[in-house]
């Protein structure tokens, strides 16, 4: 049988190989760049680009789930990388254990779509800045038991930038796995949609409370002047 | 009437999720502190400071970010939707 026989049975062996033949960039390997990864391998994704500078810490443990106490130390793209393998040796990734501001971004464009995993806005709003106009971003963001998606098109959504002017980046704020695997995997669906060609999260901000269970999509619209 | 909700912290803080306020023009300033009498919490000082929005809150107006248009003087009219929350900010 194969590994993917449950998905084919779900969404068909068309869209099988349209995850077979889509390659993500995985932007930041926290919890949020885990979970989307480990979903989109167990998907079919046939090619995966992760970029993460960190080195994996005991801290990381409560959500980053590819992790483990032997891996503390490690690379995480490069245990990432030797994790997903094991989950499907066919899969292809490649890793950069950089900063985003230092890579050569030439080297990052052959990929369809990107997952903002970042743990700051800064990073986010760089990596935004290089995509193409047939590439897609899905943000997503938590904090505590919150947090929000949204998918970011170029000239058709409002820019990250307009959506999160004014924030302040926060060292390392509180996250808890339910929060992170929860909207990493609505990332990783989001993704899906995305290469399937039915977003959903288009000008649309999906915010997440666990503290109630409530989902609530508020409808965006670009800046006046920004248009 | 203006319908304003909240998330995430300021929803805990203002003990609701969601708030109709009756007016027919009303800047975003006026509308806090409107809301922080209504709910009897200071909303207001935990929003603003100095007459500006503090960073890291979010207000959108009809989906707009009020940032790109009169900051807290931005007028509301009513039937006009308000969100306010302080995004996810980790990953």
């Amino acid at each position: 049988m194969n590994m993917f026989s449950q998905n084919i049975k779900f969404w068909g062996k068309t869209k099988q190989n349209i995850l077979n033949s889509s390659s993500i960039l995985v932007a930041g390997m926290g919890g949020l760049g885990c979970i989307v990864a480990e979903n989109l391998t167990r998907a079919g994704i046939g090619k995966l680009i992760l970029i993460d500078k960190d080195i994996i810490e005991n801290s990381n443990l409560n959500r980053q789930i590819l992790f483990h106490q032997n891996d503390i130390g490690k690379s995480k793209v490069e245990t990432a990388k030797t994790k997903l393998i094991k989950i499907n040796p066919d899969l292809e990734i490649d890793t950069y254990h950089k900063d985003i501001t230092s890579i050569n971004k030439v080297n990052l464009h052959n990929f369809d779509g990107i997952a903002d995993c970042f743990d700051n806005f800064k990073s986010r709003f760089f990596l935004q800045d290089d995509v193409l106009k047939d590439q897609f971003l899905v943000h997503g963001g938590v904090t505590g038991d919150f947090g929000q998606v949204t998918t970011i098109t170029k000239g058709i959504t409002p820019s990250l930038q307009q959506i999160f002017p004014n924030q302040k980046e926060i060292d390392a704020p509180a996250s808890i796995p339910q929060s992170v695997l929860t909207i990493g995997s609505i990332m990783a669906h989001e993704i899906i949609n995305n290469l399937f060609d039915h977003p959903q999260l288009i000008n649309k901000l999906l915010i997440i409370d666990l503290s109630d269970f409530s989902f609530e999509k508020i409808t965006l619209s670009k800046p006046a002047d920004l248009t | 009437m203006i319908n304003v909700k909240f998330y995430s912290l300021l929803r805990k803080f203002i003990g609701c999720k969601e708030i109709e306020v009756h007016a027919k023009k009303i800047s975003i300033l006026e509308l806090i502190k409107k809301i922080s009498r209504k709910v009897e919490k200071d909303l207001t000082n935990k929003l603003t400071q100095d007459k500006k929005l503090i960073t890291g809150t979010i207000i959108l107006l009809n989906g707009r970010n009020i940032h790109y248009l009169d900051k807290l003087n931005t007028i509301v009219s009513d039937g006009d939707n308000i969100n306010i929350f302080p995004p996810g900010g980790g990953g």
